[in-house]
């Protein structure tokens, strides 16, 4: 799966394009901590091009939010589809995550 | 002297231990039992004598009445001169009698008649034989009783009838109850003295464990001191086992006591640590040594260090900002709370963060912290430059219009009544000045809500094959009027987007717009259209001017306008394309930049095709 960082302002939004399945969840999960590091935990997941997301694809969101939370952050995900966000209720895991409808609104949840 | 010390010692523990504690109640029993035993002895012995007494006086009586009978029985034989049956009567009757010695003895001491054969001496009685008168006599000594009958024989004489027999076991056989009386008693003190060694020996134990109990005040009294001797009996090794398991218990207790505080501490410093950690902001404790004292994954994160480095580490080596240090050194060192706040930015550089310290004091006892704490302010800094850019680039885009404007009022107003034609002239030149300030305005109207966040999209069926065709039929006159072949290599089939068409058709106008103004004439624009992995892709070439390599990021700023002297006389406000890629970037997709001065450039425009899920 591709990754596509934006740079928007100090926050980094990392758009995954495609489904975030099993062998591709590792060197997702690799790539997010890293710009998570760089950032300073400025991060946001612009979910509009990730169409689904399977069992460890999850638990590399689930990861990220958890390295985030130790920072006192919460992993801002944004234009999660409906398939996406019914997942995410359904496996308990959204409180772990902040929702947000459109990357816009998550780069400004950082002011 | 010497060999009287032990006993004379051994008397003194025995009369300490008698009157010690409860000893005097045995002394008391001992006393009463000694006196009893001794009345008991005492009445056996009295019993026993006055029992030998009334026997021997019986015995005596006894053999005094064999005599008496005896002594006429041998008169009669005498008499009768029958010898033989005199002997035998006396050897039956000392048989029967069982009597030491009976004999009848003539004056002169011959023996007549003996109960022992062999005493007899006279073996034929004489005639007669000289009568010496004698009196009855009664011996009773040592245990022997001893009488004398006088016999007086018609005829010839007198002789005398002698007796003796013993009385020990005439005596003795008498006292045998007594005897077994007193035997009894002494068993029963005998016995009555183990049963009260022994029980002496185990109330020892017991009077041991009664005196420590009644010694005992402090529950915390050390156990070990109260340990009995383990000689002492099973009472002993129970209360030494009640103390093991009591001072088991009292360390368990003990150690659960500590365990306790430890969690409550431990507890409370998780909880506390759970605390700083849920802070957004970093927070570092710093104490009076200027050590670390505590530090959240915030501080961690934002001063990117390891956690568990910075615990115990000096704060200097943790947070490089000079200000700060002497923050916390002011702080930790002077008595008078206070409050410093120090923004500085990490490494020198906003692209690494800007981060803003609050020193602030925190006092417990005589204890003085300072807590630092951290919060990333880059966003808000990135902001507030974008913001104060965007308004001095707003405020020259609106002043020069309305410059223009003013100026052309004032010499529409100078020169009206003499030159019509230029007064005509400057209305139109206002009335494009007005046209550009209302572009202007509409454009950082976009840029403002794209900014804010307040810039909506709708979600519509976008048809890219339709949009793509209007925008070819609305930029064709603009093309033919400069000779710019504009050209459009679509595939037979694009897809229907899930998009705001306005804002899209937006991005498409300014891209394709931009292309032909900054294309000389004669030049040559291409749009083509492809689709692949799940993007959409718009390009737009052309031949134009070019845009060099330094300023390939920054035409997307807000109010940026190329340096090239020849896009001086094109006008601008220098939003589009900013705000096409806002656009682009708010529907997931983006909008990228290849070109080369003089050869011309190539805006991308990519925007998803959502695929639903499979």
């Amino acid at each position: 799966m591709e990754l596509v960082t934006q740079q928007r302002g100090a926050v980094m939004i990392v758009r995954p394009v495609g489904p975030l399945t099993g062998a591709e969840a590792g060197p997702f999960k690799a790539r997010v901590l890293e710009l998570v590091r760089e950032n300073l935990g400025r991060i946001v997941i612009d979910a509009s091009a990730l169409p689904y997301v399977d069992s460890g694809g999850l638990e590399s969101l689930a990861d990220v939010a958890a390295e985030l939370a130790q920072g006192g952050k919460g992993l801002k995900v944004c234009a999660a589809n409906q398939t996406l966000r019914q997942v995410i209720e359904l496996t308990g895991l959204a409180p772990q995550f902040e929702h947000f409808d459109d990357a816009n609104s998550a780069v400004r949840s950082f002011l | 002297m010497q060999a009287n010390w032990p006993v004379t010692g051994r008397l003194s523990a025995a009369r300490r231990d008698l009157l010690r504690g409860d000893s005097w109640f045995a002394v008391l029993i001992f006393t009463v039992v000694g006196v009893f035993l001794f009345s008991l002895v005492a009445s056996v012995w009295n019993s026993i004598t006055f029992q030998r007494n009334v026997r021997q006086k019986a015995a005596v009586q006894h053999l005094k009445a064999v005599g008496t009978v005896l002594a006429k029985a041998s008169e009669a034989l005498i008499t009768a001169d029958e010898i033989s049956m005199l002997r035998r009567v006396i050897v039956e009757a000392g048989t029967e009698h069982k009597l030491k010695f009976c004999r009848i003895v003539l004056p002169g001491g011959g023996v007549l008649a003996s109960a022992d054969p062999a005493g007899i001496t006279v073996i034929d009685l004489p005639l007669s034989w000289p009568d010496e008168i004698s009196r009855p006599t009664e011996d009773v000594r040592k245990k022997v009783a001893t009488l004398t009958f006088p016999l007086v024989v018609a005829n010839r004489g007198s002789a005398t009838l002698e007796l003796s027999a013993s009385l020990d076991e005439r005596l003795y056989s008498g006292a045998t109850p007594q005897t077994a009386q007193l035997a009894i008693a002494c068993l029963a003190l005998a016995s009555m003295l183990l049963v009260h060694r022994h029980a002496r020996f185990r109330l020892k134990a017991i009077g041991a464990i009664h005196e420590i109990l009644l010694a005992v005040t402090d529950e915390h009294a050390d156990l070990s001191t109260l340990e009995l001797d383990p000689k002492l009996g099973a009472e002993a090794v129970a209360w030494n086992r009640l103390l093991s398991e009591k001072h088991s218990k009292q360390v368990c207790t003990a150690i659960q006591k500590v365990r306790d505080v430890v969690h409550e501490k431990s507890g409370s410093s998780d909880e506390l640590t759970a605390a700083f950690d849920a802070v957004p902001y970093g927070l570092v404790l710093v104490n009076d040594r200027m050590q670390v004292e505590r530090v959240n994954g915030a501080a961690a994160v934002l001063l990117q260090k390891e956690r568990t480095q910075m615990v115990r580490a000096d704060v200097s080596a943790i947070i490089a900002e000079q200000k700060v240090l002497d923050g916390v050194r002011d702080i930790v060192a002077n008595p008078v709370p206070k409050r410093v706040a120090v923004t500085a930015e990490q490494g020198g550089s906003m692209a690494r963060g800007v981060l803003k310290y609050t020193v602030c004091p925190v006092r417990r006892d005589d204890l003085r912290f300072g807590l630092v704490a951290i919060e990333d302010v880059t966003q808000q800094r990135v902001a507030e430059a974008a913001m104060n850019s965007f308004l001095a680039k707003a405020a020259h885009e609106l002043r020069t219009p309305l410059t223009n404007v003013r100026l052309l009022v004032e010499d529409t107003l100078e020169r009206c009544q003499q030159d019509p034609t230029s007064a005509g002239r400057n209305l139109n030149v206002i009335n494009e000045e007005t046209q550009r300030l209302e572009r202007t305005v509409s454009e950082i109207l976009s840029a403002s809500q794209i900014e804010a966040g307040c810039f909506e999209l709708r979600n519509d069926d976008v048809h890219m094959d339709q949009m793509l065709q209007q925008l070819k039929a609305d930029h064709d006159p603009q093309a033919g009027a400069r000779k710019i072949a504009l050209e459009f290599e679509l595939p037979p089939k694009l897809p229907v987007l899930q998009a705001d068409r306005d804002k899209v058709a937006l991005v498409l106008h300014n891209l394709l717009g931009n292309a032909l103004k900054y294309t000389p004439e004669g030049g040559r624009v291409v749009v083509t259209a492809t689709v692949e992995k799940g993007r959409l892709t718009v390009a737009v070439q052309d031949n134009g001017i070019g845009i060099g390599a330094d300023e390939h990021e920054r035409v997307f700023e807000k109010f940026y306008r190329c340096k090239n002297a020849l896009t001086a006389n094109v006008k601008g406000s220098g939003l589009g394309l900013a705000i096409a890629r806002d656009v682009a970037r708010l529907h997931g997709g983006d909008i990228t930049l290849e070109s080369e001065l003089g050869k011309g450039s190539t805006f991308t425009l990519m925007l998803p095709v959502i695929e639903e899920a499979t």
